[in-house]
Formats: structure tokens, sequence, C-alpha cells
């Protein structure tokens, strides 16, 4: 799967200065949609360090309303949340009908990071692939939309963007030691990463692969996979789509929000 | 399969006194074990109405220790649980083991396949793939060491109508739905195959039905502790002292139907 991806894409600013404010915008009228046709959606960031993930999801995010919005930012588990079955944290976070949980990495840290940190037996392992299958099977057949995104970086650009991070004075708090770490087991990872793309593929909640050495590109890409797979699982669900036209609406250059996160992405 | 089930078993009032206290002496001291291997159990009791679940309950919980144990009756789904998976609510009353070890539910998860099966709720589709996934549900709990217990509280027509009549007369228990009764009697064959399916397609070597005779209360009181004691002396692999042999319990705490106070705590294994 991961063979498949060119990472050397790229998209002109020009494109993508055109493109990004129709997708969001597009996406704002799906969630509505959602909301009132009781579609849950979950949309899982998975991927390397320092490919950008948090810059995709802000872009994501920026124009839907904050309402039927949950993010959860996984952390490794608290000593409580080791008392119990392992999913039992995630089960606790599963949106409700017609709203969109986004989780800033998820289950599948307990088979890459804790795989290749604490070296997870071979049994547990595939144990926690058939817990995941299942958990995923159960909440796609009760209508939930499930997106899965892996951010694919090369080890070269992962040193360039943690070095040039680390450079920079205004953002090398965002490198810590984990961080080299991780960088250092690249390969392992790599491992664990490929495993993992091929056995939870599956046919009700099928991973998408992002090419995230160009941010514009990763950015664009994120926003068109989850529009298509929400609008395919409302017309499957047979509810009218938002109407494309986007007539009268201020553009989201012209508001004040805009302005200000003009600047940062990317550039 | 369910017509199969001998209903005649009873016990006199004598003996089921004090087989009761017996099985409930033990059952404390093997929740104590529970407590100290920081563990937990989930036992399920699953009945028509008037099966006697929620004495069953009462008795099995008379003697515990009440920090170490949670019951949950489980009523048809709130807004909140309705917005939501159905297996949702009940990963939501999971405890860890440092705070409760013994999680009771009267009803559960399988209303899913009986009662919502039989009233139409759901489309066949529905309900099918539900035995699938609280197959899965239970198997991630014991994968984990959690010991799951299920009880089935099985009893013919005629005590449910003649259960039935009688509450429906008794000030004592007004609180009993006696409505949702007169469903269930009217729709006992549609019930019978949905607990049949229950029992067939759920009964998994990790959590497996236990069958509880229950057309005579004492009977059924009586199975119902004695089954768990048996169930978590093998699952700890602790035997349990029988205390009332060795306490020699006097005849008047026998009589007593509220939970006794003569026998020291430590030999009940009460929690520190």
């Amino acid at each position: 799967m991961l063979e498949n991806v060119d990472l050397e894409q790229k998209l002109r600013k020009s494109i993508y200065k055109a493109q990004r404010p129709n997708l969001q915008r597009r996406l704002c009228a799906l969630q509505q949609t959602c909301m009132d046709s009781g579609l849950p959606a979950i949309i899982i960031f998975e991927g390397w360090d320092a490919a950008d993930k948090a810059l995709v999801q802000k872009a994501l995010t920026q124009q839907l309303t904050p309402q039927s919005l949950v993010i959860h930012d996984i952390q490794p588990p608290r000593t409580y949340e080791t008392l119990m079955p392992w999913l039992w944290r995630f089960w606790l976070k599963i949106p409700r009908y017609g709203e969109m949980a986004i989780f800033y990495h998820s289950w599948y840290e307990h088979i890459l990071r804790e795989r290749v940190e604490s070296s997870l037996s071979r049994q547990d392992l595939s144990k926690a692939y058939r817990d995941i299958t299942n958990f995923e099977r159960a909440l796609a057949d009760d209508g939930c939309v499930i997106i899965k995104l892996f951010f694919h970086l090369s080890q070269e650009e992962q040193a360039r963007r943690l070095n040039e991070m680390e450079s920079d004075p205004l953002s090398n708090w965002r490198v810590r030691p984990e961080h080299w770490e991780r960088h250092q087991r690249y390969g392992q990872y790599l491992t664990a990463i490929r495993e993992m793309l091929k056995r939870t593929d599956a046919s009700c909640a099928p991973w998408t692969v992002i090419a995230a050495t160009n941010f514009r590109w990763a950015c664009v890409t994120t926003l068109e996979t989850v529009i298509a797979r929400i609008e395919s699982a409302l017309e499957s669900r047979g509810v009218a789509l938002p109407a494309e036209n986007t007539d009268g609406e201020p553009a989201p250059e012209d508001t004040p929000g805009a302005l200000l996160h003009a600047g940062e992405e990317g550039e | 399969m369910l017509q199969a089930i001998d209903l005649n078993h009873s016990l006199p009032r004598k003996v089921y006194k004090k087989e009761l206290l017996r099985a409930q002496l033990q059952l404390r001291q093997l929740a104590y074990q529970l407590y100290l291997s920081r563990r937990s159990m989930v036992v399920v009791y699953e009945g028509l109405d008037c099966a006697g679940k929620s004495g069953v309950v009462k008795r099995v919980v008379q003697q515990l220790d009440p920090r170490g144990y949670e019951v949950y009756t489980i009523h048809p789904p709130g807004d909140d649980e309705r917005a939501h998976h159905y297996l949702w609510r009940f990963w939501r009353c999971l405890i860890p083991p440092d705070k409760k070890q013994i999680l009771i539910f009267n009803r559960s998860w399988y209303g899913r396949v009986l009662g919502e099966r039989v009233q139409g709720i759901h489309s066949r589709s529905v309900w099918r793939r539900a035995y699938r996934e609280i197959n899965e549900f239970e198997r991630h709990l014991v994968d984990f060491g959690i010991i799951v217990a299920k009880f089935w509280l099985h009893i013919s027509p005629e005590e449910q109508a003649r259960r039935a009549e009688s509450r429906a007369g008794s000030t004592g228990k007004v609180w009993e739905p006696v409505r949702q009764t007169r469903g269930q009697r009217t729709q006992w064959e549609q019930y019978e195959e949905a607990v049949e399916d229950m029992l067939l397609r759920t009964s998994t070597v990790p959590a497996p039905w236990a069958i509880i005779e229950s057309d005579d209360k004492y009977y059924a009181r009586v199975k119902a502790v004695q089954t768990l004691v048996q169930l978590l002396t093998r699952e700890l692999n602790y035997q349990p002292a029988d205390l009332l042999k060795s306490l020699q319990v006097p005849a008047e705490v026998l009589s007593a139907e509220t939970s006794i106070s003569g026998v020291p705590n430590a030999a009940m294994g009460n929690h520190p």
C-alpha cells in the first residue's frame, strides 16, 4: 500500500488557494447534512511525526461548527485505563449519531507505538488486530463512516523537517527527544505500519495513505477524501446531498479568521 | 431446548435458609479473593418478567461488601443511549477493578436480541448481527481477565401468569410493571424462539450461559448463588471455607430474612 504512494506529489499554490476554501465550505455543508440525517463519522489521523497532521486537521475543522464536532487527542493510556480492556477508552469516545469525531492518533497507537516501544507479543498483536477489526465493523454496521488517514513521509524528509523545526527558535519547542528516538526506529515503525495497513484495511473502514511531503497536497487530498467518503455514505443512506452552488456566501479569504491564519501553513 | 428444562425442582424453606447462607458466606470470601487479585467479574441475569431476577440479585449481594459490587438495572435506552451504538451504554458501565470488582446486570445487552427483537423495534439484520457483536464484546472482556457469568432464569408460562396475577394484587410490589408482563404472555412463542436462539448463539467457551430453573424461588436463589461460588472457586483457584459449619450460626439467625450481624468480619473476608 505504501509502495504505490508517490511522495513527491505537489500542488501549486494558486490551485491550493483556489480549492481549499471551496472544499472547506463543502465539508461544512456536509456536516450540516450529517447532523440532520444522524450520520456519525470517525476521522482518524495517523502518521509520522512532523508530517503536519495537526495543520491538516486545523484546515479540516476550520469552517466546521464545533457543535457536532469532537476532537480526541489520544495519549498513552492513563493508569486507570490500563486496568480495563484496552478498547474500553475508545468505546467511550465514539461519536453520537450525527456527530463527527476526529481522533488525533487512535487505537492504532496500540499496535504501532506499543508494539515497537514495549514489544507487544505476537499473540497480543493478533488479538489486537482482531479486536480492531471487530470494533470497526460493529461501528460501520451501525452506520458510522470510518475514515482512516495515514500521513506518509520518507525518513529523509522527516529528518529534514525535524532539523528545520529545531533550528527555528519559534518552533523548536515542538521537537521532543522521543521524536528523534522514533526517527531512529523508522525501519521498525515502517514494518509495523505496513502490517497494520494490510491487516486492518477493511471494505467498511479502508485506509487512505496521504503523501505528506507537500503540505498543500496533503491538505487538499485529505479534504477531498473526507468529502468523498461522507458524500458516498449519505448517498447510500438515500439522503439528498447539499447543493454544490454556494453563491452569496462570503469566501473564507474575506473573513477575519482566514486572514489571521493565512500566513501559517507550510509556505 | 427450553422444553427440556426440568422445572420441578423445589426446596423446603428450612433447607433454603441454611443452604443460601452457606453459599452466600462462601461467595463473600471469594469476592474478597477477587478484590485481592485485582480482577473483576461481570454477572448477567436475564429472564422473562416475573422470573425472579431482582430477588436473585438481592440474595447474591446480601452478604457481600457493598464497596465491592455495583448493580445495574437496565431499562429501555434513554435519549443519550439511543444516540449511540447500543453496546456503548454497557461499555460505560464497566468500572476499573480497583474500585468495583463485581458488576451485576439485572437485564443487559441481551435486551437487543430478546425484547427488542420480539417487539420488532429493529429490522432482522440488526438483531442478527448483534449475536456476533455480543460474542466479540464478551470475548474482549474475557481476554483481559474479566470473569463473565451469564444466567438465564427460566419459568413456565403458567408460573409467570400466576406471579403476574399475585403481583398485580400485592401492595408490596406496586412498583413492578404489570402491563409489560401481559404483553410478554401473549407473545410467549416468539419469546421462546428468541430465547433459544440467544442461548444457542451466545453460549461461547469464554462466556457460557447457566440455566436456573426458577419456578421455585427458593431453589432458584440457592442454585444461582451456588453456581457463582463454583465458578469463582474454579476461576480463582481458591476453596472457600464452609463458615456455616465452623461458626455454628444460631438458629434464630437462620430464620431472619436480613443480613446477619453475629459473624466476625475478619472471618468473612471483609475489605480492609
